[in-house]
């Protein structure tokens, strides 16, 4: 994982909102993504902008979190990337 | 004997039928009183609050051992006995009425409502879909289907099917089982030949409940998030014909209005209260339109 990176939302894709989450449709791969309330909340801090290595103390303000996620954001940011709705 | 009914040329179409499943009426006319007694079992006669736009025209004529089947006068294909016929049939009129709304999202769900409250009861097979819907048809829900909801922009117009109860299910509903002695094979049956009401409308849903069987325990209500609720119905639905983006904004917007809940069904009276409680959180459906009845 580059940290200082800035990953963005991949185009192309479409988000269906429920009150907990997100219905992601990637129309290239035709696939279907579930995100619950941490994965929405990452997708949206890809904008391009954000470094990855700000993320876990963005969620663990968004949150009200002890500690920042390191790990968890780790892991959710790979999973983002691997299904290609990040780049 | 088919020969015989050849000896003075094709007997008259004496068994003629219409019936209406949602937006599709078809006419059937067969030449066998045994097949139309068998579609008569098969086919629902439900009251039904939905515009008709196609209509059809099935016929049946016993051509020496051969029961030919016609469709909109072209003759597709044959069956060798009445039964096979009416089932060849009666899964053809079922094939018809669906393709006559391709634009609705099919979700394998039964449907009941409750003091003006719509619920849906999504599962896999087995999951007890059949044995909630008739054991609440006797616990004063209304019941509209059993196995196939259609929705559409948040609403769900529930698919009139006869229900296929299992002969080992009908001790779990008391009403049912009453009279019916040692009865081992499956009943068909609806809420109408029940002794209730039976009738399909298009309504807000206000609460979707998945059913995980818990068969013999007792039953649990858990709250389900909406994003994993909504997997869930994708995976025991099929897409419209306008695709998959339309497939997941009817499944988001049905549960954006509705509760979401797990239900680990075993004991059904525990089932039936959970349910009723539940329902009375929400809000009461409008008043339902003036009938139109098939």
């Amino acid at each position: 994982m580059d940290w200082d990176a800035c990953p963005q939302v991949s185009e192309g894709i479409e988000i269906n909102t429920v009150s907990d989450g997100y219905i992601v449709y990637q129309p290239q791969r035709d696939r279907v993504h579930y995100l619950n309330q941490t994965a929405v909340l990452l997708l949206e801090l890809c904008d391009g902008k954000t470094r990855a290595g700000d993320l876990a103390e963005l969620v663990k303000s968004a949150f009200a979190l002890s500690a920042p996620p390191t790990s968890e954001v780790s892991e959710c940011l790979a999973k983002l990337f691997e299904e290609g709705l990040v780049h | 004997v088919p020969g015989q009914a050849l000896r003075g040329g094709p007997r008259p179409l004496s068994g003629d039928r219409s019936i209406r499943l949602l937006a599709c009426r078809i006419d059937i006319s067969v030449d066998c009183e045994r097949l139309a007694a068998c579609l008569d079992q098969l086919l629902p006669r439900v009251e039904q609050r939905y515009p008709v736009s196609r209509q059809h025209h099935l016929v049946v004529r016993r051509d020496g051992d051969a029961y030919r089947i016609s469709e909109d006068g072209i003759e597709r294909w044959a069956e060798s006995d009445p039964l096979s016929a009416a089932y060849a049939v009666g899964a053809r009129v079922h094939a018809l009425a669906l393709a006559a709304l391709p634009d609705f999202t099919k979700v394998h769900a039964g449907c009941a409502s409750w003091d003006g409250r719509r619920l849906l009861a999504v599962g896999p097979p087995e999951s007890g879909k059949t044995t909630l819907m008739a054991r609440l048809a006797y616990d004063g829900f209304e019941v509209h289907g059993d196995e196939l909801v259609l929705v559409q922009d948040g609403e769900a117009l529930p698919y009139p099917r006869r229900f296929g109860i299992r002969g080992t299910t009908l001790a779990l509903i008391p009403g049912l089982a009453e009279g019916r002695g040692e009865h081992v094979g499956p009943l068909v049956t609806d809420p109408r030949q029940l002794g209730f009401q039976w009738v399909i409308d298009r309504q807000p849903i206000a609460a979707v409940f998945y059913l995980v069987p818990n068969h013999d325990g007792r039953t649990y209500l858990e709250p389900c998030p909406k994003h994993l609720m909504a997997q869930r119905v994708m995976s025991q639905s099929t897409a419209p014909e306008t695709g998959t983006q339309q497939w997941i904004r009817d499944v988001c917007d049905m549960l954006e209005r509705a509760l979401s809940y797990t239900l680990r069904i075993g004991n059904l009276d525990e089932a039936v209260a959970m349910l009723k409680e539940t329902l009375q959180l929400t809000p009461k459906l409008a008043d339902r339109p003036p009938t139109e009845t098939a």
